[in-house]
């Protein structure tokens, strides 16, 4: 599905004297059936750029164009409603927003608000939660019973569950520990590779995903988005990314900062911990160039 | 599978002890059988001179057992440690792995049934120590929006030496200085939801250091942060080292920031599974493996290198930065 | 985008008022609203007035901000103000509309109530625009204390407010937090019958309710660690200081309610 943004200023507090300005004539296109990141600063407009994307803010001017739809200022509330069909959203600690006596009616309620009858809700509860990998002995606990990353699992299936075509993330792993994390990753990963045409908006902080995982990496910055480019395009702009307050994935930083140190060049973009090590043994086997 | 028991030196880390490595064969039984005997050992080592300060000056867990009501499962279990005065100690392991309630043991929030803790050669079963501890030990949480009480930062940052019956104009004095050191200057005001979540553990880690503690306890307090308020937290612990004689306890599952202190502790559902120099520690891959855990990035690359025959720790063994990695690399290269 | 609510609706200045200690401001205003309906002399009256006026000249708050924070208590007073027209027959008739008679008795009967009420509410209205809620909460646990000869929990009270005004934005930006992620899940709030809406409700109300008791619990272990056992043998941060201007305004006041009395009496 194609996203785009035509001119979009968001505001908030309009007309009193803490009016604050988030999002600034922001003009783009989202590819569709692309993994998509957002980085950048805490305040940067990330978080009020998504919630565009379903309509829980609406443009204070210009307009988003969601697949086919238009919204605008002036759209009614009951129309944004069905753009939480396409897009599945979810906030940072998810888990708290579970609410039911079971995992599996929590699970269900998204599709169930969809309009889905009970039992193929349920059916798809099931499918989601069983692609989290929680087993089916937990459909009948309280979610309150659950750990904390069985939580957020389950209410992860709960946004999968409503099927929808864009997967918007926002710091889903925040609080996990490394293994959490990357199995969480690594899960999203497997649902956007799963189906054509599925996409993945995230919001992160940390650069090694956006780099592992992401096509098109978005920087934003004082509510506009400066640079857009693959992971490689994107990390080798050291300085542009210094002033927007970004720091590099940690491989490409090593690699730098070598290059750096020595005089030789190096292929710097490596992303992947392996590859990283490869180009620096490649660099030890090297003969040192005269220029040093 | 081997489980890291390891105490040697780092050479440049001098408050460090240096202890012969022990392995274990089978985890379990070398788990049961490893704690007391190492809590005994440690204090060995010290001799006299050190155990009179590691009894005034520390932390003793003795055989601590732990369950919540109502439920079978043992959170902590068997566990032993002494923490030495003024050394840097991270516990990590994973989500659930019983830290975050081994913190609420180290200044007496939880009190044992089975098995001793003793604060600073307090017993914390002795319901009389419990407000000189408080004053001993300061903790800094997790979550910065569940741990500033006052409506001001000037006011959070005084809390508790307005419980400790502080007099108005020591604390009007402490309350200023505390809020300078931490580069809280001109907040004073703020109301703490108006705050950046470095900002609002900033505050929290004021409120525990102008208490003038000697141990401090930081249970995942960067956890909730981004990298920018992780950095602002993490300045200031790595200040606190080096300007001050404080202990430090830090609570984390970011391998990145247990590499840069003394010494690492690793938990896995409720038992020690590890506990030495990070280095070590952190190096260990089966353990890690084993406890959800993942080599901190600058072992991950040292480990790579290793296994295509480079090995770093021959140029320099106490690498923790990115700067001496690649120095090192830069200096492999050269001798090549 | 919530990150500007706040409880009360104290605005930021300097002026006199803002200056003044919250124990004279508190005060001053009982005294103020006790009197103020003691005396119906026009030189009391005029007195009161000039109190008024004064007050809100020098408290700086702008006349936008003065009358947003009176629009309900308006309304009432405009009602009080229709009453005494249409329902008090003393007097002469002024005017006949239809059935309605409008006597002189109504007319100012209405304007003294309606014109005292709006002073009274605006006096208060003045004080919460000039002091924020902490002071205010520490000009009452001090005028209170007295009362802890008797067990009455000041302290506790005074605390409890403090920490609901220190909790509210928080609990605020959560419950728009809640709202937006149970909305992403298809959740409306906006159509259906009565019953259907009040049971919408419950996605936000539970996960708020379970959430306000993780932080209150979390709240509490903090407390603990940083060494709370109540009142007893506390000291305060927060000192108030009495100067010569509030002992002014107290006077200022007393000499009016003496007024009052005077005026009442002869």
């Amino acid at each position: 599905m194609e996203i785009k943004a035509n001119d979009v200023t968001v505001k908030y507090m309009v007309g009193t004297p803490f009016e604050k300005v988030a999002l600034h004539k922001i003009n783009f296109t989202l590819r569709p059936s692309t993994y998509h990141v957002f980085i950048g600063k805490t305040g940067s407009g990330k978080s009020t750029f998504i919630q565009l994307l379903n309509g829980l803010l609406k443009p204070t001017e210009g307009s988003m164009l969601i697949g086919e739809k238009v919204v605008n200022r002036k759209t009614k509330m009951k129309q944004l409603y069905h753009l939480r069909k396409e897009i599945g959203m979810v906030f940072q600690f998810p888990e708290h927003q579970l609410f039911h006596d079971t995992v599996l009616e929590d699970v269900a309620f998204g599709p169930m608000n969809l309009g889905v009858g009970k039992v193929e809700a349920e059916k798809r509860a099931e499918e989601s939660l069983s692609l989290v990998g929680i087993s089916p002995s937990l459909y009948m606990r309280s979610p309150y019973e659950l750990s904390g990353g069985q939580m957020r699992r389950v209410a992860i299936a709960g946004v999968l569950a409503m099927e929808p075509k864009v997967l918007v993330l926002d710091e889903p792993t925040a609080g996990l520990d490394p293994v959490g994390h990357i199995g969480m990753m690594e899960l999203f990963n497997h649902w956007f590779k799963a189906k054509e045409g599925r996409s993945v908006i995230l919001v992160t902080h940390n650069m090694e995903d956006a780099a592992r995982y992401g096509e098109e990496i978005h920087v934003m910055y004082d509510g506009e988005r400066k640079l857009v480019g693959t992971p490689s395009e994107l990390f080798t702009k050291e300085t542009k990314l210094n002033e927007y307050g970004i720091s590099l994935p940690n491989t490409l930083s090593l690699l730098m900062e070598l290059q750096r140190a020595s005089g030789q060049a190096l292929i710097t973009d490596h992303f992947e911990i392996d590859d990283t090590v490869d180009e620096i043994v490649s660099f030890l086997r090297k003969d040192i160039e005269n220029n040093a | 599978m081997e489980t890291v028991q390891k105490w040697r030196s780092l050479s440049s880390c001098n408050r460090c002890i240096r202890i012969d490595s022990s392995k274990g064969e089978k985890p379990d039984l070398f788990l049961d059988s490893v704690s007391v005997p190492f809590f005994a050992f440690s204090i060995m080592q010290w001799g006299d001179e050190g155990m009179q300060e590691t009894l005034q000056g520390t932390i003793h867990v003795d055989s601590l057992t732990f369950q919540f009501q109502g439920n079978g499962e043992n959170v902590l279990t068997d566990i032993s440690l002494s923490l030495r005065a003024g050394e840097w100690v991270s516990i990590v392991g994973h989500n659930g792995s019983g830290k975050s309630t081994l913190a609420k043991f180290l200044n007496g929030l939880l009190i044992p049934v089975t098995g001793d803790v003793t604060i600073l050669g307090m017993n914390t079963k002795d319901f009389n120590n419990q407000p000189l501890i408080r004053k001993k030990v300061s903790m800094v949480f997790q979550n910065p929006d569940n741990q500033l009480v006052a409506p001001t930062v000037a006011d959070d940052v005084a809390f508790g030496l307005e419980n400790a019956g502080v007099p108005f104009k020591e604390m009007q004095a402490r309350v200023r200085n505390t809020i300078h050191t931490l580069g809280l200057s001109g907040l004073e005001n703020s109301e703490p939801s108006r705050l950046s979540g470095g900002q609002k553990q900033r505050v929290a880690l004021a409120g525990a250091l102008v208490l003038q503690p000697e141990i401090l306890i930081l249970d995942e307090a960067t956890s909730m942060l981004d990298p920018i308020g992780k950095k602002e937290v993490m300045d200031q612990v790595q200040r606190l080292r080096r300007e001050t004689e404080l202990t430090i306890v830090m609570i984390t599952h970011d391998l990145n920031e247990a590499l840069m202190s003394d010494r690492v502790i690793v938990l896995k559902e409720g038992r020690i599974v590890g506990d030495g120099p990070p280095l070590e520690v952190l190096s260990h891959s089966e353990m890690l493996a084993d406890t959800n855990l993942i080599h901190p990035f600058i072992i991950e690359i040292m480990e790579g290198l290793k296994g295509k025959g480079y090995d770093l720790r021959e140029v320099n063994n106490t690498i923790i930065t990115e700067q001496e990695l690649v120095d090192a690399i830069w200096k492999l290269k050269q001798m090549m | 985008m919530l990150e500007h609510i706040a409880l009360g609706q104290y605005l930021p200045g300097s002026s006199v008022l803002h200056r003044l200690d919250p124990r004279s401001k508190l005060v001053g205003l009982l005294i103020f609203m006790l009197f103020l309906f003691i005396s119906r002399h026009p030189l009391f009256l005029v007195v009161a007035i000039g109190i008024f006026i004064w007050t809100f000249s020098v408290s700086k708050v702008p006349l936008i901000y003065f009358f947003k924070s009176m629009r309900l208590i308006g309304i009432i007073i405009f009602i009080t103000l229709l009453l005494q027209l249409f329902m008090n027959n003393d007097g002469e008739v002024l005017f006949q509309f239809f059935s309605v008679t409008v006597y002189s008795g109504g007319l100012t009967e209405g304007l003294l109530i309606g014109g005292r009420l709006f002073i009274l509410v605006g006096m208060a209205s003045l004080l919460t625009l000039t002091t924020t809620p902490v002071d205010l909460t520490d000009g009452l646990e001090t005028l209170f204390s007295p009362l802890k000869k008797w067990r009455f929990p000041v302290h506790e009270m005074a605390f409890m407010i403090s920490i609901a005004l220190r909790f509210f934005p928080t609990l605020i930006e959560e419950t728009a937090r809640i709202t937006k992620a149970q909305m992403a899940r298809g959740a409306s709030f906006s159509h259906g019958s009565p019953w259907k809406r009040v049971k919408t409700i419950i996605p936000i109300f539970v996960p708020l309710i379970v959430q306000s008791l993780k932080r209150a619990e979390e709240l509490a272990v903090a407390m603990e660690a940083r060494g709370y056992v109540g009142g007893e043998g506390r000291t305060k941060y927060r000192q108030l200081y009495w100067k010569g201007l509030d002992t002014l305004v107290i006077s200022i006041i007393t000499a009016y309610a003496v007024l009052g009395v005077l005026t009442r009496l002869l």
